[in-house]
C-alpha cells in the first residue's frame, strides 16, 4: 500500500491520524466544556470549577490541529515525491527493456496516447495521497472513537454499526460505478483519439468526397458519449458523498437518543455529549471516501495496462559469435507470413549492401529481425547469436527520427570528444545549424527543428556509435534527393571499417551502395 | 485567486457561459437551499442537545425536524449533483460542436495547422475543462461566498457579537493570504520554469524511448532521470512548503474560531466573564454558534481547492477561441451537371482557363513538381477554392485515391475481396482476410498500400467520377501497372482525373492538362 518511502509514510501516518484526532476531539471536548461550565453554572459549584485543564486542553488541540495538518500534507507530499521519483525511474528501466519498445511503431509518439499514459502513470504515483492515506487515517480515527463509543455507550453501536457500514457499501458502490462509466469514458475518448488522427491525416480525400462532415459528426458522436459517461462518474460520485453526509449527523443523533432512552440526565449526559459531537466531526472525513475508492480503482486499472509496456523482457544471453560475413534470411511481416524468397545479405566491411523496396514489403521488419528488436525467424539460431547478443552489436538507426527536449550534446548519446560531435555533424550538414542555435549545449527540441534536421541528427548518432555492424531504415527519408545522396555517401565513406546495411526506397540512394538487392 | 479581467475577453469563454447562463441561477438556489437545510439541521441537533442536558427533557419535534431538515438537504444535494452534470454535458457538447464545425467545415489549411495528436488530445481534454470551468467552478465561487455568509448571518442571529468577532478576523485573515500568496508567487515564478522542464523529462524520455534504445543509452537516461526527478522533488518541497501555508492559515482560523470561541462561551456559562452576547447564553446557543464557527471558513477552503480546475478550465477557454470563432468554408463550384472551369487561376497562380471535361474517360494532368498538379485536383474536387474564375461541379460525391487517402471500413464483400486481389493487394498475406483489411483502415500500411486500398474501395463503389492523385508514385512496377489497368477500366464508364508524373498512365489518357505549360490544353 506505501511501497517505497515506508519511514516517511509512517511518519505521515502517524501526523494524520494525530491531526484528524485533534480535529475531532476538539469538536468532542469544546462541546463537553460547554455543556459542563453550562450545567456547573447553574449552582455555586461555578465558582470551584477548574475550567483551565479544559481550556488549555481546547487551546492545544487547536493547535495541533493546525500545525499537524500542514506538517501531515508536507510529509505526504514528500514521501509521495520521493515514491514518484523512484517508481518512474523503475518503470523507464522497465520499459526500455521490454520487448514492446522495440516492435512495430511507436504508440507514445503520439500526444494524445502519452497523456493518457502520463495520467496512468499519474494515477498509480499518487494512489497513496489520494487513498491509502486519507483512508488509513480516517479508519484509525473511526476505530478510536467505536472503540470509546463501545465502552461508554455500547447500545449505540446497535444503530452506528449498521450506518458506517450502509456508508461504507454505499460509497464502494457508487465507486465501482463511477469506475466503469471513467472506463467507458476513456475508452470512447480513446477510440475518438485514434479515429480523428485517421480523418485529418486523410482530411483532404473526406472533403473531396464529400463525407468529410458524416466521418467527422460520427467521431464527434463517439467524444460526445465519453462526456455522457465521464458526467455519469462525476454525478455518481457526488451523490455518494451527499448520502455519506448524513453519516456524521446521524450517528450524533444516534448517540444521543440511547444516552436519553437509557436514562442519563444532567452530568450523566456530559460523555455522550462528547461522543456526539465526535460523530459528527469525523463525518466531514468520510465524506470523500467514494472519491477515494474510486482514486484506487482508477490506479489498479492504469497499473493494468501500465504492466503492459513492461512485459516480454526478453532473456539475456552472453553467448558470444564472431560476425559472420553472409546471412541468409526469410522476407517475413512482422507477424511471420511470409512475403517473397529468402534474403542473402552480405555483410562485409567496407563493401555497403542496400536494400531497395516499396514501403511495406518486409525491409523494416528484416532489419529489427537482424538488430535483435523483433525474435529472429528463419532456420537456426540468430545468426549474431541471439536476439540479445544482436543488440549488443548493432547499431539500428530507426526509421522515426526524433530529438529530445535536451541539450545537442545530449542528443547525441555519446561522451565522445567534442571534436568528433562535430565531426559527425559536419558530416551530417547539421554543423552550421548547431553553431547558429548554440553550439553543443545549446537546448533543442522536436517542435523547434524540421523533421530533416531531426533525420540528420539521427545519422549523426549512427556515425558516433562504436557498434562493428550499422543498419540503417530509410536514411534519406525527410530529405531532398540530392542532399540525401550528398550525406550517405559521406556517412559511408565514415564507416569503411564496419558493416553497414541500409533499407531504401529511394533508387539514387541504393546506388550508392556495393551490394544492391531489390525486393518487393 | 480572484477571476481575472482579461477571462471575460475570451469568446469561447463569454458564449459558454452564455450557454449555460439559465441553469446557473436555478443551481444557485438549490445549493443554497442545500446548505441552509444542512446548518439548520444542525443548529437544530444543537438546540436539542442543549435542552435535553439543561432540562433533561428531549424535544423530540425540534430533533425530528432538524432530521428532516438534513434528509431534504441530502436530496437538494443529489438533485443539484444531477443537474450540475446535465449542465456540464450541455456545455461540453457546445465545445464539441465548436470541435465538429472545425474539423468538418473550416478550410483544410486551418485545420492541418495543428497537429492531429494535438487536436485528439484537445478533443479528449478540453470539453471537460471548458465545462468545469464555466460551471463547477463559477458554482463553487459563489457558493464559497454565499456559504461564508450563511454561516456569518445564522451566527449573527444568536449572537451578532459572536459573528462579528470572527468578521474582523476575516480582514486578518486575507492579510495572510495576501503575504503568503506574493511569497508562493515570488517562489514559484523562481522555480516554474525550472519545474515544468522537470516535470516534463520523464514524458519526453518515454516519447523518445525506441531512440534511447537504439543508441543503447537506456542506462544512461535512467540515471540522468532519476537525477532530474530528484531535483524536481526538492524544488517541488519548496513550493509546497509555502504554497501549504495558505491551508494552514485557513486551519489556524477555523480551529482559533473554535477555540476561542469554546473558551469565551465557556467563561460566560460559569459567569466569570461578562460580556453581551457572549455570557447569558442557553447552552442551545452556545453549542450552535460552536457548531456554525468552522463552517464559516470551510467554504473558503473549497474555494481555494478550486484553483487548479479553474486555471486548467480558464486555459482551455482561452485556446479554443480559434476553434469556437472559426469560419466555415464555402463551396464555391456551381453545379452545372458536368466538370469544368472558367478564367480559373489557382492558389499558386498557374492558369488554368476554361476547360470543360468529358463525362468518361481518363484525363492526366502532369506538370514538374510544385506546379499546382494536387492544386489543380483539389479546386476541381471543391477542397480549395482557386484565386480567381469559376469551377463547376457535376455529383456531389467523387472518389478520391491518394497516399493521405482515409479509407473506410472493410465490408469483406465478394467484390472488396475481387477488387484487392485485382490490384495485387492480397500478395501482402496480412490482407487476405477482412481483418488484416482492418489494419489498413487503423493506418498501419504503406503510402503504396493506401492508394491501392483507396482505389479498391473506389472500384466497389458507384461514385461517377474518381480523382486520383500520384497513384502509381509510391509502387513497384508490378503494383504500378495493376493500378494503371484498374483507372483505366473504371474511364470506360466514369471520369477518372489524375496528377501523375508517370508517362505510362499519362500515355493512356484521352486528354492531357500540362501545367508545366500553363494555361494549354493538349487534347
Amino acid at each position: 500500500m506505501f511501497r517505497l518511502q515506508t519511514k516517511l509514510w509512517v511518519l505521515a501516518l502517524i501526523l494524520g491520524a494525530s491531526t484528524t484526532l485533534a480535529g475531532v476531539l476538539l469538536v468532542g471536548v469544546s462541546s463537553w466544556f460547554l455543556a459542563s461550565v453550562a450545567l456547573a453554572g447553574l449552582g455555586p459549584a461555578a465558582l470551584l470549577f477548574n475550567f483551565h485543564f479544559p481550556a488549555a486542553a481546547v487551546r492545544l488541540l487547536a493547535l495541533i490541529r493546525t500545525g499537524g495538518k500542514y506538517a501531515e500534507r508536507i510529509t505526504g507530499h514528500e514521501a509521495a515525491l520521493q515514491d514518484q521519483a523512484v517508481h518512474r525511474e523503475q518503470l523507464f528501466r522497465k520499459m526500455a527493456a521490454s520487448q514492446k519498445t522495440r516492435a512495430r511503431g511507436w504508440q507514445l509518439a503520439r500526444a494524445d496516447e502519452l497523456e493518457a499514459f502520463l495520467g496512468d502513470v499519474e494515477a498509480d504515483d499518487f494512489e497513496p495521497l489520494r487513498f491509502s492515506f486519507p483512508v488509513v487515517t480516517t479508519s484509525i480515527v473511526l476505530a478510536i472513537l467505536f472503540i470509546v463509543t463501545a465502552v461508554s455507550l455500547p447500545l449505540a453501536l446497535v444503530l452506528i454499526v449498521p450506518l458506517a457500514l450502509a456508508s461504507a457499501t454505499g460509497s464502494w458502490w457508487a465507486a465501482q460505478k463511477a469506475a466503469r462509466s471513467e472506463e467507458n469514458a476513456r475508452n470512447q475518448r480513446g477510440t475518438a483519439g485514434r479515429d480523428l488522427g485517421l480523418a485529418l491525416s486523410g482530411l483532404v480525400s473526406l472533403d473531396a468526397r464529400g463525407d468529410r462532415d458524416q466521418v467527422l459528426s460520427s467521431i464527434v458522436g463517439d467524444a460526445r458519449r465519453a462526456e455522457h459517461a465521464a458526467s455519469d462518474a462525476r454525478q455518481g460520485l457526488g451523490a455518494a458523498a451527499a448520502i455519506a453526509s448524513l453519516f456524521g449527523p446521524l450517528a450524533a443523533c444516534a448517540v444521543i437518543l440511547v444516552a436519553w432512552t437509557s436514562g442519563a440526565r444532567g452530568e450523566g449526559l456530559l460523555l455522550p455529549v462528547f461522543i456526539a459531537f465526535s460523530w459528527l466531526a469525523i463525518g466531514e472525513h468520510v465524506l470523500p471516501l467514494a472519491r477515494q475508492i474510486f482514486a484506487h480503482r482508477q490506479a489498479v486499472e492504469a497499473r493494468g495496462r501500465l504492466g503492459s509496456w513492461t512485459q516480454d523482457v526478453g532473456a539475456v544471453s552472453s553467448h558470444q559469435v564472431t560476425m559472420p560475413d553472409t546471412i541468409v534470411m526469410p522476407l517475413t511481416s512482422p507477424s511471420g507470413a511470409s512475403l517473397g524468397p529468402d534474403l542473402t545479405l552480405s555483410l562485409v566491411c567496407g563493401r555497403p549492401m542496400a536494400l531497395l523496396g516499396p514501403s511495406g514489403c518486409g525491409k523494416t521488419t528484416a532489419l529489427k529481425r537482424i538488430a535483435g528488436w523483433l525474435p529472429w525467424q528463419g532456420p537456426g539460431d540468430h545468426p549474431l547469436g541471439s536476439e540479445t547478443t544482436a543488440r549488443s552489436m548493432v547499431h539500428y538507426s530507426l526509421h522515426d527520427a526524433v530529438i529530445l527536449r535536451g541539450t545537442v550534446r545530449a542528443n547525441l548519446f555519446t561522451n565522445k570528444a567534442d571534436e568528433t560531435l562535430w565531426h559527425a555533424l559536419k558530416v551530417v550538414e547539421l554543423e552550421d545549424r548547431v553553431r547558429e542555435a548554440g553550439g553543443l549545449e545549446a537546448m533543442v527540441s522536436q517542435d523547434g527543428w524540421s523533421l530533416g534536421e531531426a533525420r540528420r541528427l539521427q545519422l549523426a548518432r549512427a556515425l558516433l556509435s562504436d557498434k562493428p555492424f550499422v543498419l540503417f531504415d530509410e536514411p534519406g527519408e525527410h530529405l531532398g534527393d540530392d542532399q540525401a545522396a550528398r550525406i550517405l555517401k559521406r556517412c559511408l565513406q565514415e564507416l569503411t571499417d564496419r558493416r553497414v546495411l541500409f533499407v531504401t526506397h529511394q533508387h539514387v540512394l541504393a546506388n550508392l551502395a556495393s551490394v544492391q538487392e531489390v525486393i518487393g | 485567486m480572484g477571476p481575472k479581467k482579461h477571462q471575460k475577453d475570451s469568446a469561447a469563454g463569454a458564449s459558454l457561459r452564455a450557454a449555460v447562463a439559465g441553469d446557473i441561477r436555478p443551481l444557485t438556489l438549490i445549493q443554497s437551499a442545500a446548505l441552509l437545510l444542512r446548518l439548520l439541521a444542525m443548529l437544530g441537533f444543537a438546540q436539542a442537545v442543549g435542552r435535553l442536558v439543561m432540562t433533561g427533557h428531549l424535544p423530540l419535534p425540534t430533533l425530528l425536524l432538524s432530521g428532516l431538515s438534513l434528509a431534504a438537504s441530502c436530496l437538494a444535494s443529489i438533485w443539484s449533483e444531477r443537474w450540475v452534470a446535465n449542465t456540464e454535458t450541455k456545455a461540453a457538447n457546445v465545445v464539441l460542436d465548436w470541435f465538429l464545425r472545425f474539423t468538418a467545415r473550416a478550410s483544410i489549411t486551418d485545420v492541418q495547422a495543428i497537429e492531429p495528436g494535438d487536436l485528439a488530445h484537445r478533443l479528449s481534454r478540453q470539453p471537460g475543462a471548458a465545462a468545469g470551468a464555466v460551471v463547477s467552478v463559477r458554482l463553487g465561487k459563489t457558493m464559497s461566498a454565499l456559504g461564508a455568509l450563511a454561516a456569518l448571518v445564522l451566527m449573527a442571529i444568536l449572537s451578532w457579537q459572536a459573528a462579528l468577532i470572527l468578521l474582523l478576523t476575516m480582514p486578518i485573515m486575507v492579510l495572510f493570504f495576501i503575504v503568503i500568496g506574493r511569497l508562493t508567487k515570488a517562489k514559484a515564478s523562481a522555480q516554474e520554469v525550472a519545474i515544468q522542464e522537470l516535470s516534463g523529462a520523464f514524458a519526453e524520455k518515454i516519447r523518445c524511448l525506441p531512440t534511447i534504445t537504439a543508441c543503447d543509452a537506456s542506462e544512461d537516461q535512467a540515471l540522468n532521470l532519476g537525477h532530474v526527478l530528484t531535483d524536481y522533488r526538492i524544488r517541488s518541497s519548496q513550493l509546497l512548503r509555502v504554497a501549504f501555508l495558505n491551508a494552514a492559515v485557513l486551519d489556524f482560523f477555523s480551529s482559533l474560531s473554535i477555540a476561542m470561541l469554546a473558551i469565551f462561551l465557556g467563561l460566560g456559562h460559569l459567569g466569570l466573564f461578562s460580556f453581551p452576547g457572549l455570557s447569558g447564553l442557553s447552552l442551545s446557543t452556545t453549542l450552535g454558534l460552536l457548531i456554525l464557527a468552522p463552517e464559516v471558513f470551510q467554504p473558503l477552503r473549497r474555494y481555494a481547492e478550486l484553483y487548479h480546475q479553474a486555471a486548467e478550465g480558464e486555459e482551455a477557454l482561452k485556446s479554443l477561441d480559434p476553434i469556437a470563432t472559426c469560419e466555415a468554408k464555402v463551396d464555391t463550384r456551381l453545379p452545372l451537371g458536368r466538370v469544368g472551369t472558367r478564367g480559373v487561376v489557382l492558389a499558386n497562380h498557374a492558369v488554368v482557363g476554361d476547360w470543360d471535361l468529358p463525362s468518361t474517360g481518363l484525363i492526366a494532368i502532369t506538370g514538374p513538381s510544385g506546379s499546382g498538379k494536387t492544386m489543380l485536383l483539389k479546386t476541381l474536387a471543391g477542397v480549395e477554392a482557386p484565386l480567381a474564375g469559376q469551377v463547376f461541379r457535376a455529383e456531389r460525391h467523387a472518389a478520391w485515391v491518394a497516399v493521405d487517402a482515409w479509407l473506410a471500413a472493410p465490408t469483406n464483400s465478394i467484390d472488396e475481396a475481387k477488387a484487392l486481389a485485382k490490384l495485387r493487394l492480397t500478395d501482402d498475406p496480412r490482407f487476405r482476410d477482412g481483418e488484416g483489411a482492418a489494419h489498413a483502415v487503423a493506418g498501419e500500411v504503406s503510402g503504396g498500400q493506401r492508394v491501392r486500398f483507396a482505389l479498391a474501395h473506389a472500384l466497389t463503389q458507384n461514385d461517377p467520377i474518381l480523382f486520383a492523385d500520384e497513384p502509381t508514385a509510391k509502387l513497384d512496377h508490378r503494383s504500378a501497372e495493376a493500378v494503371r489497368a484498374a483507372l483505366s477500366d473504371l474511364a470506360a464508364e466514369r471520369l477518372v482525373i489524375v496528377a501523375t508524373h508517370d508517362p505510362v498512365l499519362t500515355a493512356l489518357a484521352v486528354e492531357r492538362v500540362d501545367l508545366g505549360a500553363r494555361s494549354e490544353v493538349v487534347v
